[in-house]
């Protein structure tokens, strides 16, 4: 859709909480039809009712329990769990269905949040939206600009101080979809298992990924968040994608495919908040 | 020009084309690359370390101009087949690579890496957090930032996030 930038507006996000967090969609096309928010949102409630691993009734939970067959799945629930094989085999199994959480059987939540948040932003692409932010619980897809003449910035949040941040990234409009993930311990311990020497992986408190799939980045911030000091050198070999960690010392390292998003403190003035 | 003088500098230069379009083992790793395959130190007849360097496909200018038969400028002895040649300076994502070969009897002797990545062996970035946070430390009155980038919350935790107050402020 082309963009108009004085038909931006500001309005209060959409807030639902749905897959065990909030997701926030904050629109500013004008004149886009509410329809295609309310049918987005009914799209993030049924992704979480089908493949919820916390839900016992749920598709992923049967699958667990080898209650259902893969074949007798819907596509797109083989479609997510082929990708999550195929994540598997490139992350050498750091990203792994089968380890994350403490539930035992299936827990593909590392991406499906990121994949079912990438469909409902074609759902609102097709009512016209070029300009938005989602943000499901600390993991975020851009597109276009928030408002005539800046770029959205995006701040990472510190691991040990809920309302301050370490870093902001400037996401350039016309790289088409802007995809960021953090993956961390300090809001939820223990939902992330090392597949390899077992327990909560501790070497670093946060790690960040940007690139253009949000599933993608999800699935890679977890791999390499597991993957500790190993984590940035990986990621380093991922063509489109970038990633900025901090350490247990609070020590702050990022590849250098990540340097041209970070907005220096004096940049980023204009932005008002 | 002798004619065996010429006759080595074509072996010479067979020999750098040869090493200079050696490929590394990862080549899924072109478009950001692989900062560790560029190694700090020299290394003799380490064939990886220059194939990362000229991955992008450039070919030392040298060679180029020898096998046109035109005069080497970087050699210092080719009528015995030996010197010391200088590839191009090539761009990688991290900044400029240029080796130096080493050539004695028509065989590379030595490989020098003559300028590396200004990032160095890593090609990474790192600094502590907490100078970053005394000059941008941000809270949500002042949040000069559209969304928050963080570990996943629950939906419980979300209205003490900064990403809720975020929410709040707008319109």
């Amino acid at each position: 859709m082309t963009c108009v930038l004085d038909q931006l507006i500001r309005v209060r996000p959409r807030i639902v909480a749905t897959m065990g967090t909030v997701i926030s969609i904050d629109l500013r096309d004008q004149g886009l039809p509410g329809s295609a928010v309310d049918e987005a949102i009914a799209w993030l409630a049924d992704v979480d009712r089908r493949f919820s691993p916390y839900r016992p009734a749920s598709q992923i939970s049967r699958l667990g329990r080898a209650e259902l067959q893969l074949d007798d799945c819907p596509p797109d629930v083989r479609f997510v769990l082929t990708r999550c094989e195929a994540l598997r085999r490139e992350t050498n199994g750091a990203f792994n269905i089968r380890a994350a959480g403490m539930l035992g059987g299936l827990d593909p939540s590392g991406y499906v949040k990121g994949w079912a948040v990438e469909e409902a932003a074609f759902i609102l692409e097709a009512a016209g939206a070029g300009n938005y932010a989602i943000n499901a619980g600390g993991d975020v897809l851009l597109h276009g600009v928030p408002e005539g003449g800046r770029p959205w910035i995006v701040g990472i949040r510190h691991p040990l101080e809920p309302d301050q941040v370490v870093a902001r990234l400037a996401c350039e409009p016309g790289l088409g979809r802007l995809a960021v993930a953090t993956s961390g311990l300090y809001e939820r311990a223990g939902h992330i298992v090392d597949p390899y020497r077992g327990g909560s992986p501790d070497e670093l408190l946060s790690m960040t990924v940007v690139g253009p799939s949000l599933a993608v980045a999800d699935a890679y911030a977890t791999a390499a968040f597991v993957m500790g000091g190993d984590g940035l050198p990986w990621l380093a070999t991922r063509p489109g994608y970038a990633g900025y960690a901090i350490d247990r010392e609070l020590r702050a390292s990022w590849t250098a495919t990540f340097d041209p998003f970070l907005v220096a403190a004096a940049e980023a003035s204009f932005a008002a908040g | 020009m002798p004619k065996r003088a010429a006759a080595a500098i074509v072996i010479t230069s067979i020999a750098l084309a040869l090493l200079f379009s050696f490929k590394t083992p990862t080549d899924n790793a072109t478009a950001l690359g692989p900062p560790g395959l560029v190694s700090l130190a020299p290394q003799p007849s380490t064939s990886s370390g220059i194939g990362a360097a000229g991955e992008t496909g450039a070919t030392p200018v040298p060679v180029e101009s020898q096998a046109a038969g035109a005069t080497p400028t970087a050699s210092k002895k080719p009528a015995s087949g030996s010197g010391t040649f200088t590839g191009a300076a090539v761009q990688n994502p991290f900044g400029e690579v240029q080796v130096e070969i080493t050539i004695a009897a028509g065989k590379i002797t030595a490989v020098t890496a003559l300028q590396l990545p200004t990032h160095g062996r890593s090609g990474f970035i790192s600094q502590d957090v907490a100078p970053i946070l005394q000059g941008e430390a941000l809270t949500a009155q002042s949040a000069r930032i559209d969304t928050v980038s963080g570990a996943t919350y629950t939906s419980d935790a979300y209205a003490q996030s900064l990403q809720s107050a975020i929410d709040q402020s707008h319109a």
